[in-house]
């Protein structure tokens, strides 16, 4: 049966539109604009958890997503905060955490066992036993313990959702929508900015949506109105609701979460007028269903027209404990009594107002115990006692019947972003006030969070605070001053600790007074230490309301005040945040060369490069090696040809370009004759092969030269930071994707090129092996590079990218009578390996030098410099402790892996980094690292392959193919 | 006057006539050939047939209006280039060329890219020199009658990639591909 108070009452349902939905089952009903807990409350439906140590049962504590109490399981998500979740037709929601029913948790009987599981009983008891130190408990305690604790269900089946992010830019950003945060994206877009207002209930208004600010309850709904309308109005305010600003970050760089979205706002002023977190008491009992925030009270009746209970008591360290008791009894609650801790109210016309009303008093008084209901699943009644100093009460006291206590010890400012933006939070043990200090130039903070809590300061802080954001953006010469407020809204003693416990003061993990005190007793003084021994503030509400009691407790016990004890750190983020918000649309670019479509018809199995997206062979994946073997066979023996687009290409020209390259190279190119290829490679400061490629002679200021796909971009990035130093005229262009490459390689090579048309000689002898021409071939401007990269007479045709698809089609068309087939990345592999051509990447590593390379003949050492040869001298002229060598095997011995350890002895002395069977060669060929002792021709090197077994492969000399090279000379 | 485009489109402009030149000299040369250039760099100076980017104090790329009934860049790209400290780049093949229409370009370009783009701060004739969807781009803010026109290019190998991004963030706004032929016909309505 739904209860529901009439209109004002429900600011945020529409009562025209009902909704059905299952609780634990059963079918209930709400309406639009209900969270699913306020759809509960309204339905009698108290219960909604069980504590995570004790599974005693937890009703709604704040009504604001602000605790763990409402946290539920939602269809396939656990962990779902009930109190912020919009209602929607047919949701079906569970409790979660319990054993048995939610009504009646078996493991509830560990309440009785709580004196057994102190603070810190995890860390002593499940891990090792003291008198026998080696024998670890805890794989005994896990399963156990995993069982008991299930904090609800996962969906394993869960289809990722589509998640995105987005920029927002603004001048002001506001974070925070009640009347400080109105008051200052007004003042601010009043004076030219543009303003982002952030707020997370789903209307404007923050506390004016359910605070009483007068005796008549008239002027929150008035001044909402009011300024709601003007912020609608006013076209240099973007809002957002239902949105949490989840973090700070340095120059106002703040993630503000709504729905599936995390916008990524950059402002230049940030104004924080986040609020205050209200303060619950520490009496026994004051967990069960029915103790609430006064605040949470006051949001059930106001925003979702809910009666929290039919009869409540107000415990209170300040006025506002008074305005609740007035909304209670407007709503028709019986008020029982408003029980003030403080000996009489800051301002007497709220005790006329009860008086009038005939609602009972008690000053200098505290709820010392809420009697619990059958099971805990509620309160019957309240045992109040005198209070007769700091955390004492009187021997005995008075019970009076109720079903809620509303309670409200003071704020603590929601200071979360401003801590991680260096702010410091102050306490005043006088006054139990907070200050926020050493904020940052551009963060700026308004109302309650900034200490004023009478609502004509926070709205004149509010101005205030956009008047200095305006005059941070320039548009205001006028510096405000400061606002002061008087009112004091925390009881600096709220804690009554009861020699039962169960007088809680972190509720997410069931901590109470004595564990904190306990852990302080344990030498743990320090609040971060007390943090990480007793758990307290490492729950879902990170503190919200344990950090306060818990530094007033530790403050005690040490004999400090609360100032010095401090509170614990806060870091993002502010709320519960999804990995998929922090994904967000995932960018994970790929490059395509211009003949992609192409070897897509030709069904080639693609594999990544880089980022490039190349074809690895062409044929079906359970065929793979005998395509590998044919592409490779076709190529030995008749002709294929290769994408090779993806290969680097950097453009060098200016009459410092030959300089250049011989500062950037270790070969020498100064007598490099133009229409010649050289071979270059690139060492770095450390003397360490990182890139190699081939340098092609335009003309005598003209070089393009070629890089490995992988390391293009750090080639020409080291070239641009090399030449700002040097300033060399020359310039140099990264042209990787100006030019669609093929690599036409086999004995008919020539006949292709032929076929194709070219209007230059390619003969042997005009065209010779490591010539470079520049050409039309097929109509096309080309440049040809004689390359022999996998060992056959080869021709590398790079032409501007704009006709790489032309290409393709002319030289497979061109082909077509001879046998033309296309080949991969995998059989080009095995080729190179066939021929011994190093690919630096892969037969390196971050040491490898030249001459563990064997790459000393591309040294030069007439020229004065290149960038490593220091480096590569004093490498070379130490004793060497490895090479990097060929090796074979039989073909039907097993086949090492790339990676595979090579030994010597007991030691590791290398590794295998490339292996193939070499269909040509009939036998299994390699390269690996080996100790120099292992690098002599013949030597035996023991290889620990897949499964620990050891086989031993032969050093041989390299190429293991055509080791004259006739064939790609032809 | 209102937009002529009631939703974002992207239209691919590869094929279209485009030019760089760098060095020294080249202010010098592109002046000397009656080409307008902007005076300090990220920069861009359009009208109906040419579009002329300067992104550093020594390079510059020429766009031919894909809509322009002449060929404006023959001319420069046939002239001869002064024996030192100018040289030809390869824009017209290493990057994609797009343009984005409409009063939404600045909000779908903030879900890939994290300069700010609206045009109070980044007003026609700017160019931004930046990374959309993590892949390098130049976007250079021109107006296509009263419509904002962001031209984006982008890595030539990556314009597939970029294509869709693009797609998947207009889709919010109910963006959509368009070709150049479709562009003319709106462009041209009264």
């Amino acid at each position: 049966m739904m209860t529901r108070l009439p209109a004002p009452a429900g600011l945020f349902i529409n009562r025209d539109k009902p909704i059905d939905f299952s609780y634990e089952g059963r079918r209930l009903a709400g309406f639009e604009g209900d969270t699913v807990a306020s759809a509960l409350m309204a339905n009698n439906e108290a219960l909604m958890s069980r504590s995570f140590k004790y599974h005693r049962p937890r009703g709604p504590l704040t009504m604001a997503g602000q605790d763990a109490n409402t946290l539920m399981q939602v269809g396939g998500e656990p962990n779902v905060l009930a109190d912020q979740l919009p209602l929607t037709p047919g949701v079906a929601v569970t409790g979660q955490n319990y054993n048995g029913s939610l009504q009646h948790d078996r493991s509830s009987l560990l309440g009785w066992f709580g004196r057994f599981m102190p603070v810190g009983f995890y860390y002593r008891a499940f891990y090792k036993i003291p008198f026998l130190r080696s024998f670890k408990t805890w794989p005994l305690w896990e399963p156990m313990i995993r069982k008991m604790a299930g904090l609800g269900v996962l969906d394993l089946a869960f289809t990722p959702e589509y998640y995105d992010k987005c920029f927002l830019f603004h001048d002001v950003v506001v974070v925070g929508a009640g009347p400080a945060g109105l008051m200052a994206a007004l003042t601010a877009a009043h004076g030219g900015a543009s303003v982002l207002l952030v707020d997370e209930q789903p209307q404007l208004g923050g506390s004016l949506t359910y605070h009483r600010f007068d005796i008549d309850g008239v002027e929150a709904d008035k001044l909402r109105a009011d300024l709601v309308a003007q912020v609608e109005a006013n076209n240099n305010i973007q809002v957002l609701t239902k949105a949490v600003c989840n973090a700070w970050f340095t120059d106002n760089f703040l993630p503000v979460i709504q729905g599936k979205r995390m916008y990524k706002v950059r402002a230049k002023e940030c104004i924080v007028a986040s609020g205050a977190f209200e303060q619950h008491v520490v009496f026994r009992n004051n967990d069960l269903p029915g103790v609430m925030m006064a605040s949470a009270a006051s949001r059930l009746i106001k925003q979702y027209g809910v009666a929290p209970g039919q009869r409540a008591i107000c415990l209170t360290g300040n006025d506002d404990g008074y305005m609740t008791a007035l909304d209670l009894q407007e709503a028709g609650i019986e008020v029982a009594a408003v029980v003030d801790m403080r000996a009489e109210p800051e301002q007497t016309d709220v005790l006329a107002a009860l008086q009038s009303r005939g609602i009972a008093h008690y000053a200098g008084h505290t709820v010392y115990e809420a009697l619990p209901s059958a099971g805990n699943r509620g309160i019957r009644g309240a045992e109040l006692r005198a209070i007769t100093g700091q955390g004492k009460v009187a021997s005995q006291g008075k019970s009076i019947d109720c079903v809620v206590v509303c309670m409200s010890s003071g704020y603590m400012p929601v200071y979360q972003l401003l801590c991680q933006a260096g702010g410091q939070l102050n306490y005043h043990d006088g006054s139990a006030a907070f200050t926020l200090t050493n904020l940052p130039k551009h963060l700026h903070i308004a109302g309650s969070v900034n200490g004023r809590h009478a609502l004509s300061a926070v709205l004149a802080d509010g101005e205030r605070a956009g008047r200095v954001a305006l005059h941070q953006l320039g548009l205001s010469e006028k510096v405000p001053s400061d606002v002061f407020c008087s009112r004091q809204v925390n009881f600096d003693w709220p804690i009554f600790s009861h020699p039962k416990g169960k007088d809680f003061v972190d509720f997410d993990e069931d901590l109470q007074a004595k564990d904190i005190i306990n852990a302080t007793r344990m030498g743990y003084r320090d609040i971060q230490l007390v943090k990480r021994f007793s758990t307290v503030g490492m729950g879902p509400s990170q503190g919200r309301h344990s950090a306060l009691a818990t530094a007033r407790l530790v403050a005690k016990a040490t004999g400090r005040t609360v100032t010095e004890t401090g509170v614990t750190t806060a870091r993002p983020p502010f709320a519960p945040e999804k990995l998929a918000h922090s994904a967000g649309r995932m960018f994970d670019p790929y490059r395509r060369t211009r003949m992609h479509q192409r070897h897509v018809e030709l069904g080639a199995q693609m594999m990544p490069a880089g980022n490039w997206q190349r074809p690895a062979y062409y044929g079906t994946t359970s065929q793979r090696q005998a395509c590998i073997r044919d592409e490779a066979w076709h190529v030995r023996h008749q002709v294929g040809v290769i994408d090779v687009s993806t290969l680097g290409g950097i453009e060098l020209r200016g009459p410092d370009a030959v300089e250049f390259l011989e500062r950037m190279y270790t070969f020498g190119f100064a007598k490099q004759p133009v229409g010649k290829t050289r071979y270059a490679v690139m060492t770095n400061e450390h003397g360490v092969v990182v890139d190699d490629g081939v340098a092609c002679r335009l003309s005598d200021q003209h070089f393009y030269v070629t890089a490995t796909t992988s390391g293009v971009e750090g080639v020409y990035r080291n070239m641009m930071k090399w030449n700002a130093q040097w300033r060399l005229n020359v310039d140099i262009a990264n042209v990787t994707s100006a030019f669609a490459a093929v690599n036409v390689a086999g004995p008919l090579a020539r006949e292709v090129l032929l076929d194709m048309g070219a209007d230059i000689d390619l003969s042997p002898e005009a065209f010779p092996y490591l010539g470079f021409r520049e050409c039309t071939l097929a109509g096309m401007p080309a440049r040809l590079l004689r390359v022999g990269f996998v060992g056959e007479l080869g021709y590398e045709i790079h032409v501007p990218s704009r006709f790489g698809e032309a290409l393709w089609d002319a030289v497979m068309g061109a082909g077509k009578t001879l046998g033309i087939k296309p080949f991969g990345v995998e059989a080009q592999r095995l080729l190179r390996l066939e021929k011994g051509h190093i690919i630096v990447g892969q037969d390196t590593d971050g040491m490898s030098h030249p001459g563990e390379l064997s790459l000393t003949w591309a040294l030069n050492y007439k020229k004065p410099f290149f960038v490593g040869r220091r480096s590569v001298d004093i490498l070379m002229a130490q004793p060497q402790t490895r090479q990097l060598v060929g090796f074979t095997l039989p073909a039907n011995s097993l086949k090492p892996e790339e990676g595979h350890l090579v030994l010597q002895g007991d030691d590791i002395s290398g590794n295998v980094t490339s292996c193939e069977f070499s269909p040509t060669l009939d036998a299994i060929i390699g390269m690996a690292f080996v100790g120099i002792d292992q690098a002599a021709v013949g030597s035996k090197l023991p290889i620990r392959v897949d499964g620990g077994k050891r086989i031993f492969a032969e050093v041989v000399a390299m190429p293991f193919f055509d080791p004259d090279n006739q064939r790609q000379a032809l | 006057m209102a937009s002529k485009f009631e939703h974002p489109v992207l239209i691919e402009l590869s094929d279209s006539a485009r030019a760089g030149f760098r060095g020294l000299a080249a202010e010098k040369h592109l002046q000397r050939l009656g080409i307008n250039i902007p005076d300090t760099p990220n920069l861009a100076t359009y009208g109906d047939e040419l579009a002329v980017l300067r992104l550093s104090p020594k390079e510059f790329w020429l766009l031919q209006h894909p809509l322009a009934e002449d060929s404006p860049l023959d001319k420069v790209q046939d002239a001869a280039l002064p024996a030192q400290d100018v040289y030809r780049l390869f824009c017209r093949d290493s990057h994609a060329w797009f343009w984005l229409v409409g009063d939404r370009a600045a909000d779908v370009m903030a879900k890939v890219c994290g300069v700010d783009l609206r045009a109070v701060v980044f007003p026609p004739g700017t160019i931004a020199q930046t990374s959309v969807a993590r892949v390098n781009a130049i976007v250079v803010h021109q107006t296509l009658g009263n419509d904002t026109c962001f031209n984006l290019l982008c890595d030539s190998a990556a314009a597939e990639y970029f294509r869709r991004c693009m797609l998947d963030a207009m889709a919010e706004f109910g963006g959509q591909c368009m070709e150049r032929e479709q562009l003319l016909t709106i462009v041209n309505q009264g």
